[in-house]
C-alpha cells in the first residue's frame, strides 16, 4: 500500500503540529520517524490512521482518502502510547472485539502469540488489574493479530519488558522481510530505528527537515576520532581526499568501511596512535533522536 | 467492514457488561419479589400493603432512571470512558457506521431490558387486577383510553423514547462520554419542551387541525420523528469530525 501525504497541516491553536509538503510510504519498506517530544510524530500518526480528522492537506492509501473511505484501515495495524481498551473486560474479549470488527478473530493464532509475549495465562483477567506494559502488550497484540499490511508503531517498545522487546523485535524483522509488508516506527532508542528501517525521517517543529537512508549509512560510516597528533592527522586525511571535520571530541571523519580499512595501516607509518574512536550514528548526526 | 459487524460486536460487548448485568438482575429480582407481593395484596396486613406499595412506587422510580438514564448513558459513553475510540477508528470502523450501529445496539439492548424489567411486572399485575373485573372494566374506571386508542399512543411513547436515546447520545458525543452529558442531556429536553410547546400554541390557533392531528397521535409522533432527525444529524455531524 503507498501513502501519499501533501501538504498536510495541522494545528493546535497558534502551535502549528504539522507542516510536510510532500511525503511517500512506500509499500514494502520500513521507515523511522524520529524527532524530539513535541515534534508532530504522533499527532502525524494520529492523521494517517484518522484519529484526528481535522487536518489540512491530504493523505491518500493506494488512491483512497482515508476520511471518506475509512475501510482501507482495516488493512492497518496501529499502537500508540495511548491507545487505550476496555477496562472492565477482559483481554481475550478485547482482542475479540477488535478483531471481531474486522470479521477476523483466529483463536490459535491469539493464543500462540499472547503465550511468546507472556499474556495467555492472564487472557481471562480484566484489563484493569494490568500493569502499564500489560496494557502495552495487550494493544500490541490487537494490533498484531489483525494481519496487517502496514503497521503504524509509536514507541512501541517502551514500558515493555526486555524479552518482550527482543521477541517483537524479531517478529518485526520476519514481519518487514514479507513482501509488501510496510513498517512506520517512532521510537527514542536509536538501535531500534537502525536494526529496523531504512529510511529515517527527522522531524522538527512538524516538519520533514531531512530523509536518512539508514541502507546507505550502513556502508558509510561516520568515524569520531582522537589522535596523539591531530594535526598529522588532518594532514593524512587531507592527502588521501577523506572529508574532516575538526570537533571538540576528535576529528570527524566521513569514510565508508573499504577506504578506512586502506587508511587505517597508515596511521601507524605517521606514528599517528589513536586515542579514542566512536562510530557515530548517522542518527546522531541529525540530532534528531531525543 | 460493515455496520452489521459493528452492531453484531456491540451487541456481543453488553452481553458482557458485568456490573450492568448484575444491576439489571438486582432489578429483576426486586421487581419480581414487588410483583408478587402487589398481585397476592389480599394476604397482606394492611401495613405490608402499605409498605409494599411504597417500596414499589419507589421502585419503579428507580426503574425508570435506571432504564431512562443510568444504563442509555453507560452504553452509549462507554467507548467514551474507556479511551477505545481512536483504537476503533485506526482499525478502520467508519464513523457513521459505528453511529447508526451504535444507536441501534443501544435502541435493542434497552428495549430487552426495559421489556424485562417492566413489562412483564406491569402486565402481570394489569392482568391479575384486570381478572378481577375484565379489561374494559379496568380501563373504563381508570377512565383511560380503550385498548384500540392506545395504539397511535405507544407509537408516539416508543418515538419519544428513541428521541430521548438520540438526545442522549447527541449530548454524549458532544462532551466526549463526560458525565456532563446528564446535564446537557436535560438541556436539550427543556429546550426541545419549548420549541414544542412554541409549535403547538402556534399550530392550536387552527382548532380543527389540531384535533385531527392530536386525536391520531399524529402531532406528537411528527414532532419526536423531528427531534430524532435533527439531534441525529447532529450527532452524526459531531462524530465524523471529532479528534478522538
Amino acid at each position: 500500500m503507498t501513502i501519499t501525504v501533501k501538504n498536510l497541516g495541522k494545528s493546535y491553536g497558534s502551535l502549528k503540529a504539522l507542516d510536510i509538503d510532500q511525503l511517500t510510504i512506500e509499500p514494502g519498506h520500513t521507515y523511522g520517524i524520529v524527532g524530539a517530544n513535541g515534534a508532530g510524530k504522533t499527532t502525524f500518526f494520529k492523521c494517517l490512521t484518522n484519529i484526528i480528522t481535522d487536518y489540512s492537506g491530504e493523505i491518500i492509501f493506494d488512491g483512497h482518502d482515508p476520511k471518506k473511505e475509512n475501510a482501507i484501515l482495516t488493512k492497518m495495524g496501529i499502537v500508540l502510547d495511548d491507545l487505550s481498551v476496555y477496562k472492565d473486560y477482559t483481554a481475550r474479549f478485547n482482542i475479540q472485539y477488535f478483531a471481531g470488527l474486522r470479521g477476523l478473530y483466529d483463536v490459535k493464532k491469539v493464543e500462540q502469540m499472547a503465550d511468546e509475549i507472556g499474556l495467555l495465562s492472564v487472557l481471562d483477567r480484566p484489563v484493569k488489574t494490568f500493569s502499564y506494559g500489560m496494557q502495552k502488550k495487550l494493544v500490541l497484540l490487537i494490533a498484531l493479530v489483525n494481519s496487517a499490511e502496514v503497521l503504524i508503531l509509536d514507541e512501541p517498545f517502551r514500558g515493555l519488558d526486555q524479552d518482550t522487546v527482543k521477541w517483537f523485535q524479531t517478529y518485526l524483522r520476519q514481519w518487514t522481510k514479507q513482501e509488501a509488508h510496510t513498517l512506520l516506527i517512532s521510537s527514542h532508542v536509536q538501535s531500534d530505528l537502525e536494526s529496523l528501517c531504512e529510511t529515517v525521517f527527522v522531524i522538527d517543529h512538524g516538519r520533514i527537515i531531512e530523509t536518512l537512508d539508514l541502507t546507505a549509512q550502513s556502508t558509510h560510516a561516520y568515524r569520531l576520532i582522537a589522535t596523539n597528533n591531530d594535526e598529522e592527522f588532518e594532514n593524512l586525511l587531507a592527502s588521501e581526499a577523506v572529508s574532516f571535520v575538526k570537533t571538540e571530541k576528535g576529528i570527524k571523519i566521513d569514510i565508508n568501511s573499504e577506504s578506512w580499512k586502506k587508511l587505517y595501516p597508515q596511521l601507524a607509518e605517521h606514528e599517528i596512535v589513536m586515542t579514542s574512536m566512536t562510530n557515530v550514528s548517522i542518527l546522531d548526526q541529525q540530532g534528531g533522536v531525543a | 467492514m460493515n455496520a452489521r459487524l459493528i452492531f453484531k460486536m456491540e451487541i456481543f460487548k453488553y452481553l458482557r457488561d458485568k456490573y450492568y448485568l448484575i444491576a439489571n438482575l438486582i432489578l429483576l429480582g426486586l421487581n419480581a419479589i414487588a410483583t408478587i407481593a402487589l398481585v397476592n395484596y389480599e394476604h397482606l396486613s394492611s401495613s405490608l400493603l402499605i409498605t409494599s406499595i411504597t417500596s414499589a412506587i419507589l421502585l419503579f422510580v428507580s426503574n425508570l432512571v435506571f432504564l431512562g438514564i443510568i444504563y442509555p448513558f453507560h452504553l452509549l459513553a462507554i467507548d467514551y470512558k474507556n479511551r477505545v475510540l481512536a483504537l476503533m477508528v485506526a482499525s478502520g470502523v467508519n464513523r457513521n457506521k459505528l453511529f447508526f450501529a451504535k444507536i441501534g445496539a443501544v435502541i435493542l439492548a434497552n428495549i430487552v431490558v426495559s421489556f424485562i424489567l417492566l413489562v412483564v411486572p406491569i402486565a402481570t399485575i394489569l392482568y391479575q387486577v384486570g381478572n378481577l373485573g375484565g379489561w374494559d372494566e379496568l380501563f373504563r374506571d381508570m377512565g383511560v383510553l380503550l385498548v384500540p386508542q392506545m395504539i397511535p399512543l405507544s407509537i408516539n411513547a416508543v418515538l419519544s423514547y428513541v428521541a430521548g436515546l438520540f438526545i442522549l447520545m447527541t449530548a454524549v458525543i458532544m462532551t466526549q462520554g463526560k458525565t456532563l452529558s446528564i446535564l446537557l442531556y436535560f438541556g436539550f429536553n427543556i429546550l426541545v419542551g419549548i420549541i414544542t410547546s412554541f409549535v403547538n400554541t402556534l399550530v392550536s390557533s387552527d382548532y380543527a387541525f389540531t384535533r385531527q392531528l392530536n386525536g391520531d397521535g399524529i402531532f406528537g409522533s411528527v414532532i419526536e420523528l423531528v427531534v430524532i432527525l435533527v439531534f441525529g444529524l447532529i450527532a452524526l455531524q459531531q462524530l465524523r469530525h471529532q479528534n478522538l
